[in-house]
């Protein structure tokens, strides 16, 4: 073989070897990898049926076989791991005439520097661009949203790429059953197909976990903290969409106090505040349900990890949400 | 632009796909000069002018001292050049780092100067685009160089990018030539090339991001933390800067390498160095080698006595350390490493060899010694390097020392890993020989397994969001 088809072959060779063992990792560990989520639950039909749109926090924070049940309706869980409404306002489309529409934020899922792995799989990268264009986003973080849907297409060929720590979780969740010790959830990272909420609490963990949950959580939003962006805009027209299909109702959910000590300043806090207001102004046929304000939850007790409830803080939350949509009269 | 993103991957098969098809060199020649120029435009535009303007004055100077002869001229025109380019330097390095230190020491004298801060830019791999353009005059000058007759050719070397904004800092001596005669990456150049460039991505994106934050964590908070975890941490940015920045040198060698250039190495395994003198004949190398050449040498070397060189040795690690950052915290790592230096040059001059005086001690007992040694030195210059201040440096290496126990312990299974393969890289990969040269004498099926790896580690482990070279603040 001369020495220029050697080249191409010792390209081509490793390039094919690695996107077989790429695709084989994903399978072996079982990393997630498709993005969207629709999940009914409660009775079956069509009408009267509630939409829980809203990322892992939404899900971990309320029991919604709960509120199915008290309700007596179905209720259809729409979501993507991390996802903000730049992902949920179209995903919501795709749910059939939701009567009401219950949209779950918090101040950690509308950090605009806070990607979900998904976005370029559901958000048009055209959309992407106008959104980012209208918000004035500058260029690192515009040219960081746009190398997602780049990083999209390199996971045709390594499905691997960009999920480093999905990879890491999982071998190291495959070492522990190697070696005969159970999986811990936490270790998992949260799933939107959770079934049974997690009953570990925060305040259990050691020092050394906390830090260096901080660490990655500070890591995967690179220290910046905004609300200005794209996923303000998605999110008034998720909200204005959800009027125009009959009630909404915006949950505002709690993050554990470690991660507001670390994160929320004055600063950030009236950035969200201020955010919740123009939402409000904008649509006020909305109807508010601050569970971030409920005191009892600001316990490192009540969580699983940094941002999401635990059962106990799920008990209370559902309790509190359930209370406050028969106050509203939303529910009966 | 930074070389792990799409856009580089992009912007660098652009200029390997146009390349063959300008016909003639010279076309060759401006595109890859436009190419570099654009490229340093992603990251300033205002500062292309800076880099233009002192490009096209060493030229000019370069020029001049090849046909002056008069002595008194000749220096004369060294000195604008020097006067340019440390002026640049100064001016966008260390103009506020002067002016708090005068605000500073005035208060400290009882006065009260209220200086301003001044909002100046810094221009990205300012250190290294002007010691490559003086080490050219100082060479022309020295008549060691022939003066570059191309204004165009001169431009390219200043700016060609795979070294432009954060080295390595390549010599007009070594890299004129080259644009003498049309070069084309061979397929061996193209395969090193890439082999470079795969391994240098794997240091910065599968190592140096990966454990940034957690390195990040233990230097914001040092008190915080019990000994252990602080060691991690200093152990950890060991690895972090090497791995970041030797990464950065092999992405640069391995481009300029695919298109046929070529680069002197900037790194040879440092760590495994066993003594400090040897640790700068494997860091950052262009910049060690610079030092010498152009500062310690001519400073007198160690031709002036043995306390005249130890000054010499301080001074040029004072000034190595001030290179790097308008901090005191640079220049008492330069201070640190002068102590380190010279401590061991006269060690070497009382025992003449070290290992002669110590002849009964077993080697490997003497050598782990030894590597244990600068291995501290190294660890303590990286803690006063990357604090946030010296009050941090102090706490730290207080804690350390004192085998702290109270405070949180983190063990971060990212350090722990990331040093175990690189003590075992250290280990197993020869310290004298070019890795990526010998594997091209390998079996092909070596090399398929070696590149494999190479390729896997980084679309399985890689970090999503590259930071910014470390380097690039330099």
């Amino acid at each position: 073989m001369n020495r220029r088809r050697q080249l191409v072959a010792l390209v081509l060779v490793p390039l094919a070897l690695t996107s077989l063992a790429s695709h084989l990792t994903i399978g072996f560990l079982g990393i997630e990898t498709s993005p969207r989520f629709r999940e009914p639950i409660g009775r079956p039909g069509g009408s009267n049926t509630i939409c829980a749109a809203g990322s892992s926090l939404t899900f971990y924070g309320l029991d919604w076989d709960k509120i199915a049940a008290v309700t007596d309706r179905p209720v259809t869980k729409c979501g993507v791991p991390a996802a903000s409404p730049c992902e949920l306002e179209l995903i919501y489309e795709t749910v059939p005439n939701p009567d009401i529409t219950v949209v779950g934020i918090s101040v950690y899922d509308l950090n605009e520097y806070f990607l979900s792995d998904f976005r370029s799989e559901v958000v048009p990268l055209k959309a992407a661009i106008r959104d980012l264009g209208a918000s004035g986003a500058d260029w690192p973080f515009t040219k960081r949203v746009v190398s997602q849907y780049l990083l999209s297409w390199l996971r045709i060929l390594f499905p691997t790429a960009g999920r480093s720590t999905g990879v890491m979780v999982g071998m190291r969740a495959k070492a522990r059953g190697l070696l005969g010790k159970a999986r811990s959830g936490s270790e998992t990272g949260p799933s939107l197909n959770a079934l049974s909420p997690a009953a570990a609490r925060i305040e259990d963990w050691p020092p050394g976990r906390m830090w260096r949950n901080l660490a990655s959580t500070r890591a995967s939003c690179q220290g910046r903290i905004g609300f200005g962006g794209p996923k303000r805009l998605a999110l008034k027209r998720l909200l204005s969409r959800a009027v125009q299909r009959g009630r909404a109702v915006v949950v505002v959910l709690p993050v554990s106090p470690p991660y507001y000590n670390e994160f929320i300043d004055e600063d950030v806090s009236l950035l969200f505040e201020n955010l919740l207001a123009e939402l409000k102004r904008s649509t006020s046929e909305i109807l508010w349900v601050r569970l971030d304000l409920v005191s009892e939850l600001h316990s490192t007790r009540y969580y699983w990890d940094l941002v999401h409830l635990n059962v106990e803080g799920q008990a209370i939350a559902t309790e509190i949400m359930i209370h406050r949509l028969k106050e509203l009269a939303v529910i009966r | 632009m930074i070389f792990t993103s799409f856009e580089f991957v992009l912007f660098f098969l652009i200029v390997l796909l146009v390349r063959p098809w300008l016909r003639s060199f010279e076309k060759e020649k401006w595109f890859l000069l436009g190419a570099s120029y654009l490229f340093y435009m992603s990251w300033s535009v205002p500062c292309l002018g800076l880099i233009l303007f002192t490009s096209l004055v060493d030229y000019w100077v370069g020029r001049r001292l090849g046909r002056l002869e008069g002595e008194g001229q000749r220096k004369l025109l060294l000195v604008i050049s020097l006067v340019l380019n440390l002026g640049v330097l100064g001016f966008f390095k260390y103009t506020n780092f002067f002016l708090h230190n005068v605000s500073a020491a005035a208060s400290l004298l009882g006065g009260k100067i209220a200086l301003p801060h001044l909002d100046i830019l810094l221009p990205v791999g300012v250190s290294f685009f002007t010691f490559q353009s003086m080490s050219y005059t100082i060479d022309v000058y020295r008549r060691q160089l022939q003066p570059c007759q191309n204004c165009r050719d001169f431009l390219l070397f200043v700016a060609f990018f795979p070294q432009l904004v954060a080295g390595p800092i390549v010599r007009a001596a070594d890299f004129l030539p080259q644009l003498m005669r049309r070069v084309r990456g061979t397929a061996e150049d193209v395969e090193a090339g890439l082999a470079l460039f795969a391994l240098g991505a794997v240091k910065k994106i599968v190592v140096s991001d990966q454990i940034a934050p957690h390195v990040e964590m233990i230097f914001a908070s040092p008190s915080q933390f019990d000994a252990l975890t602080l060691l991690q941490g200093a152990l950890g940015y060991a690895l972090q800067i090497y791995c970041d920045f030797s990464g950065y040198s092999d992405m640069a060698i391995g481009c300029a390498r695919i298109m046929g250039f070529r680069f002197l190495d900037n790194f040879r395994m440092p760590y495994g160095a066993l003594t400090i003198t040897e640790f700068w004949r494997r860091w950052h190398i262009s910049l060690s080698t610079w030092l010498r050449d152009y500062l310690y040498f001519p400073l007198g070397g160690n031709r002036r006595g043995h306390a005249r060189t130890y000054l010499n040795l301080m001074l040029t690690m004072l000034l190595g350390g001030l290179w790097h950052g308008a901090s005191w915290n640079f220049v008492l790592w330069g201070g640190l490493h002068g102590v380190a230096l010279a401590t061991h040059k006269y060690w070497m001059a009382v025992t003449g060899s070290a290992t002669e005086r110590l002849r009964g001690v077993p080697k490997l007992g003497w050598n782990l010694c030894s590597f244990g040694l600068t291995l501290g030195v190294v660890l303590l210059g990286w803690i006063l390097f990357r604090a946030r201040n010296l009050v941090d440096a102090c706490q730290m290496v207080s804690r350390i020392l004192t085998w702290e126990t109270t405070g949180a312990r983190v063990l971060s299974p990212q350090i722990l890993a990331a040093l175990f393969a690189v003590s075992l890289v250290h280990l197993l990969v020869s310290k004298q020989n070019n890795w990526s040269e010998e594997l091209l004498q390998r079996h092909v099926l070596v090399r398929v397994l070696a590149y494999s790896a190479l390729v896997l580690l980084i679309v399985c482990l890689g970090a999503t969001d590259a930071s910014p070279f470390i380097y690039f603040q330099f």
